[in-house]
């Protein structure tokens, strides 16, 4: 029940067991090419991300079957990266491939081997806790900047996040939380969620109450509007098309936004950007541009991340006529926590939900015309 | 639970989209808005979905597989290359639904 005697309870559920199925990116591919092996804690245990003598990079388990020890610590050995308890090796597959010091391999010697795709200059591992493979349209689509001289590098940062990560996909449907926490200004806001896709179609205005340069420069302040088409593909990796509108000068960027589950109640938040370089501007200048709107984005998880480790989850949102479809997007979200047999047809059904922002700007531009009045010392009509 | 609305629904009224209460997992709840869905037709090419609005410029809609097979726009978009999750709208779908709201067909009624 919600209610008693009027008051509203807050149902805070529990953290689902299992992890996402799904395509989850775990950063960068170049940094994990250093032959070296890395750790990645990620869906509850540890992984090894290696690259063999070829380039290829390969996702096993961490622990070794064997007596337990961590092959992240361990040594690449050709295609193969070997335990530095006692030297078995195991290969891409998931195979042992050699113990050096016995005369058989056990036939049962097998661990568990992720399956990995590179895309768009990152490495991804697929989780499907029923052990299938991907279906043929559940994919990562290519960013055509990512492989363009027109534009930047990857800017790269991640976040360790104590929550579930549901927090962050609720982002998706939320539209006042850009003013409170982002200081934007929502103008425009629609949602359509289909099949393993879920966008959000976004407009907002800067807010000249938070611009950071208002009171140092003798320019005029002039609006920042920025458009917005943001997708999640899959539970976790969204792909975010920017273009802004910055002082007349039009910008182009992406901005990847994602994230992987440690345990059901810590996830890793990572998030990436490139943009077009401006006519002029040499490769150096576009990555310091980059660079510089990434520690913006940063700025604004970072804001994220302090309501998120503090509030409660909640799974009985009470929501008002001005909010976004967040029980849908849910909905939509479940999906990746059912066996696929399970997915009811209307789960992934398209449903589109566009916000009235008529009321939240009428607001909104009540309160920032109050806190201009007040920077200025003139108090507001 | 019914809205208190219903003598100015003129059209067919239809029950929400989904059978959430059967849904396996129970984490996904329905939104307790009260959403007054009405089926509503595409004048372009008779695709039918579900709509509601809470205000004039609020509007969702539930389609379903077949109403997404049905439109003329995504099939136009999805013959030269586009997938339709990431079609934000059908221009002939939105001005169907608007109209519904104009001439009293869909109710535009706040949950």
């Amino acid at each position: 029940m919600n209610e008693r005697n009027g008051v509203r309870s807050i149902d805070a559920g529990a953290p689902p067991a299992r992890f996402a199925r799904g395509w989850h990116c775990l950063g960068l591919a170049a940094p994990f090419r250093d032959g070296e092996p890395h750790a990645v804690e990620a869906f509850g245990t540890k992984l090894v991300v290696f690259a063999d003598a070829d380039g290829e990079l390969h996702v096993l388990d961490a622990y070794c079957r064997h007596m337990g020890g961590d092959l992240s610590r361990g040594t690449v050995r050709g295609s193969s990266i070997a335990c530095p308890f006692h030297d078995w090796h195991w290969g891409p597959d998931g195979k042992c491939t050699k113990i050096p010091y016995s005369r058989r391999v056990p036939p049962t010697a097998r661990t568990r081997a992720w399956l990995t795709l590179e895309q768009n200059q990152q490495l991804f591992v697929w989780s499907d806790p029923q052990g299938n493979l991907p279906a043929a349209d559940v994919t990562i689509p290519r960013i055509e900047g990512a492989y363009s001289g027109e534009w930047s590098n990857w800017t790269w940062d991640s976040l360790t996040v104590d929550a579930n990560c549901r927090e962050v996909v609720d982002n998706v449907v939320d539209m006042a939380h850009f003013f409170y926490i982002h200081f934007a200004f929502p103008t425009y806001f629609r949602n359509v969620f289909e099949g393993h896709i879920a966008s959000q179609y976004l407009k907002t205005r800067s807010r000249p109450d938070y611009e950071p340069d208002a009171r140092k420069s003798d320019t005029p302040t002039t609006e920042i509007g920025l458009s917005s088409e943001a997708a999640y593909y899959g539970p976790s990796y969204m792909i975010d098309y920017l273009n802004y509108d910055y002082h007349g000068v039009p910008m182009d960027a992406v901005l990847i936004n994602c994230h992987y589950p440690v345990t059901p109640e810590r996830f890793v938040l990572q998030w990436g950007v490139i943009v077009k370089k401006l006519p002029g501007l040499s490769p150096e200048q576009a990555d310091k541009v980059a660079a510089k709107f990434a520690k913006f984005v940063g700025l604004g998880f970072q804001q994220d991340v302090d309501i998120w480790t503090h509030k409660s989850r909640i799974d009985n949102p009470l929501l008002c006529a001005d909010d976004g479809p967040v029980y849908q997007l849910r909905r939509w979200y479940e999906q990746f926590y059912l066996d696929v047999e399970e997915i009811p047809a209307d789960m992934v059904a398209r449903h589109e939900f566009e916000i009235d922002t008529s009321r939240a700007v009428e607001a909104w531009e009540a309160e920032v015309a109050a806190n201009l009045a007040r920077r200025s010392g003139v108090p507001a009509v | 639970m019914t809205g208190g609305a219903s003598g100015r629904v003129t059209g067919d009224r239809a029950a929400p989209p989904g059978d959430w209460a059967a849904l396996p997992g129970g984490a996904a709840r329905p939104d307790e808005r009260q959403s007054q869905y009405c089926r509503v037709e595409c004048r372009a090419c008779g695709a039918r979905v579900l709509a509601a609005k809470f205000s004039f410029q609020h509007t969702s809609v539930q389609w379903d597989g077949a109403a997404v097979r049905q439109c003329a726009e995504f099939s136009r978009r999805v013959a030269v290359g586009e997938q339709t999750p990431l079609i934000e709208s059908c221009g002939a779908m939105s001005d169907s639904i608007r109209a519904a709201a104009l001439d009293g067909r869909l109710p535009v009624v706040p949950p």
